[in-house]
This record gives structure tokens, C-alpha cells and sequence, in this order.
């Protein structure tokens, strides 16, 4: 398990490093082989809408994770991008007008 | 002890059930207009607002939660679906984002308080009730006599104006406990002020925050001035994804612009 931990933090600080302004790689599912523990990966893209940029990303699932699902990795990563979009965009607070005649 | 076992998991049922199946039968709706920076005397934001009542009980939610939970669900299968050129690009720009984070649960006149940090909720009983000091001012809103009380939360003196027409003792945020219903209330400097602008019967799930922190105010205050201390780099930790040198001014400069706290 120990292992596995590091595989994964590993993983993370790879894919970390690799994180920059390219464009993601592909879509490509990647497996992480062990014989007792199955996680699977996705390379993702994050569309900052100020800039037209798109951030590179990775989101994992299964154990070792902490996204048990598929679902749970794809709704953290929304949860993700909305946190950077919101504060990487200027002038977020007080544009707004949120009230249902709008 | 297995009776006292029995007994304390009949109460949790009891206790969650109820709240996870409970549907209102009134809706009030709440607009807020409040100012971001105080200091700049920055532009007013507005949003809409709903308090869900049901007897006793009483949940406190932005309107464009609502928006925000299913159109957040409508992107997430849509991107994950949509792949071009080979890869799965997240745009989350149609997404609406709530101004007002906070809701407030109210049971019988005790509130619990929900607060969202970047993807960390938290939620904490409210400590001091608001002392309301009734006053002989009247006037109309809405067609309503309203009566004036004062009172202080977090350091500000808020106005509220309530009914005795609609006898239930609760109002938007955590302004509740006047003999009728608040229909409007500010601080002194107007920084933050909500008005009633609707009230119809209706029935709708008051579905409380998940996945939440149960902790204090000041474990949640603590955690926000982690964050305003270092915002880019608490981004980052938080969702994994070092910001970038270009985008670090931004993330601080936007942090740090909203300074007007309810609490």
C-alpha cells in the first residue's frame, strides 16, 4: 500500500511538473498496474475562458485515489476548474447580477 | 448500552430523515445587494434568495444554487462525453456561480450555518443569537405594516423591518427571532441589505449542504485567513494544479477584493 501511495504522489508530482499551458496530450486511459490495486487515469484540458488557454490536467480514480469513480474524479475536476476560472479570470466579484428577473 | 446503541441510531434516522425528506410549504424570496469592497466602496452585486419554511423549520439558499447544482451536472456528462480532436476539454463558463455562499439551517430557532471555502464546506452552530431591540417605527413594504427592530451581529448594527401580519419568526440569513417575518434588513452603512421580494406557497426539498465539516466559527474564520494569506498557493494545494506564474496576481488580487464578510 505504501508503495502505492508513492506510485500515486509520484504521479501526482509528475503530472504537477507537466502541467503547464500545452494543450493535453491525448485522452488516452491509462492503467496503473499492481497486482492488488487498480486506479485508471485521464489526461484533461481546462478552458480559462479570459485567456483562451487551456491548462493541462490529469484526474485518477480507483484505489489509492481519493476518487473512488469515475463520476467522483470527473465532479472533483469540475469542482477544480470552476476554483481556477473564478480566481485566474479578473473582476469576478461585482459583475454580477444574479436575481431571477435577470 | 445495546438499548442506548438502539436507541441513539433510531434518533440519527429520525433526525437525518427528516431533514434529507423534508419539503417546504413556503417560500420567501430574499433579494441581496451587497458591496464586495468596502474600502473602495466597490460595485453592488445582487442576488436573488430563498428562505424554504416549514413549521418550525426553515433553510436559507441562494436561488442560483439550484441553477448551479444541475447545470454543473448538464457540463460534467456533456464534457466527459465530448471529445475533439482526442481530448476532453472542460469549459465551465456557462456555469452560474453563486455571490452568497452561506445558508442557514433553522430548527425551532436553533441555526446551523453553512460556509463554502474553494471546495471545503464547512458548517457551524450559530454561537449568539441576534438581541433585537424593538422600536415604534412603522412603515409599509409591499403593502405590509412593518415594525422596526435593531440589532447587532458580528460587530455590525443591522435594521430590520418585520410583520406581524406573517407571524413566523424568520427572515433571511440568520436575522430571525422578531414576532413576525422580516421583510427587509441592512447594516448601518447599507454595505449588505436584503428585501423581500416574493412569497408563495410551494413545495421543495430543503436538502442540506453534504459533505460537510462540522466545526466552530473560528476554525472556519482561521481557515479563511489561511487562504487570504496565501491564495494562489492554497489554490493550488487544493486542487492540485500550481498556478501559474501569469495568473498569480489575478488569484490574489481576486481573493482579497471581496472584503466585506457577513460571517
Amino acid at each position: 500500500m505504501k508503495k502505492f501511495s508513492f506510485a500515486v504522489a509520484f504521479i501526482a508530482i509528475s503530472s504537477a511538473q507537466a502541467k503547464g499551458l500545452e494543450n493535453p496530450t491525448s485522452n488516452e486511459v491509462v492503467k496503473i498496474s499492481n497486482p492488488k490495486i487498480t486506479a485508471e487515469c485521464l489526461s484533461v484540458g481546462i478552458l480559462i475562458p479570459c485567456t483562451n488557454e487551456v491548462l493541462s490536467d490529469t484526474i485518477c480514480w480507483g484505489e489509492g485515489t481519493s476518487s473512488p469513480t469515475y463520476e467522483d474524479a470527473q465532479r472533483c475536476h469540475i469542482d477544480n476548474a470552476r476554483g481556477l476560472v473564478n480566481y485566474y479570470c479578473p473582476g469576478f466579484y461585482g459583475r454580477q447580477n444574479n436575481t431571477l428577473s435577470n | 448500552m445495546r438499548l442506548l446503541y438502539f436507541i441513539f441510531i433510531l434518533y440519527s434516522i429520525n433526525i437525518f430523515g427528516q431533514t434529507d425528506k423534508q419539503n417546504s410549504q413556503i417560500q420567501v424570496t430574499y433579494r441581496l445587494k451587497q458591496v464586495g469592497d468596502t474600502l473602495a466602496n466597490g460595485a453592488v452585486a445582487e442576488e436573488d434568495l430563498f428562505l424554504l419554511l416549514n413549521g418550525q423549520k426553515s433553510l436559507f439558499r441562494s436561488s442560483v444554487k439550484y441553477a448551479e447544482d444541475s447545470i454543473t451536472e448538464v457540463v460534467r456528462v456533456k464534457s466527459f462525453s465530448n471529445i475533439v480532436d482526442g481530448k476532453v476539454i472542460i469549459d465551465v463558463s456557462s456555469i452560474p456561480t453563486p455571490i452568497f455562499r452561506s445558508e442557514v439551517f433553522s430548527d425551532n430557532g436553533n441555526q446551523i450555518i453553512y460556509k463554502e471555502l474553494l471546495k471545503t464546506k464547512f458548517s457551524f452552530p450559530l454561537e449568539n443569537k441576534i438581541v433585537w431591540e424593538l422600536k415604534n417605527e412603522t412603515k409599509k413594504i409591499s403593502s405590509y405594516q412593518c415594525k422596526k427592530a435593531v440589532g447587532k451581529y458580528k460587530g455590525r448594527t443591522y435594521i430590520a423591518w418585520y410583520t406581524d401580519t406573517i407571524p413566523i419568526p424568520d427572515g433571511p440569513y440568520v436575522f430571525k427571532g422578531l414576532p413576525g417575518l422580516i421583510l427587509e434588513v441592512y447594516d448601518k452603512s447599507d454595505f449588505i441589505n436584503f428585501t423581500m421580494v416574493g412569497f408563495k406557497n410551494i413545495q421543495k426539498p430543503m436538502i442540506l449542504m453534504k459533505n460537510v465539516a462540522a466545526t466552530t466559527y473560528q476554525a472556519f474564520f482561521n481557515a479563511r485567513q489561511t487562504f487570504l494569506n496565501d491564495p494562489s498557493g492554497i489554490l493550488s494545494t487544493v486542487t492540485g494544479i500550481k498556478t501559474p506564474q501569469k495568473y498569480v496576481e489575478n488569484v490574489n488580487t481576486n481573493a482579497r477584493a471581496f472584503n466585506n464578510y457577513i460571517d
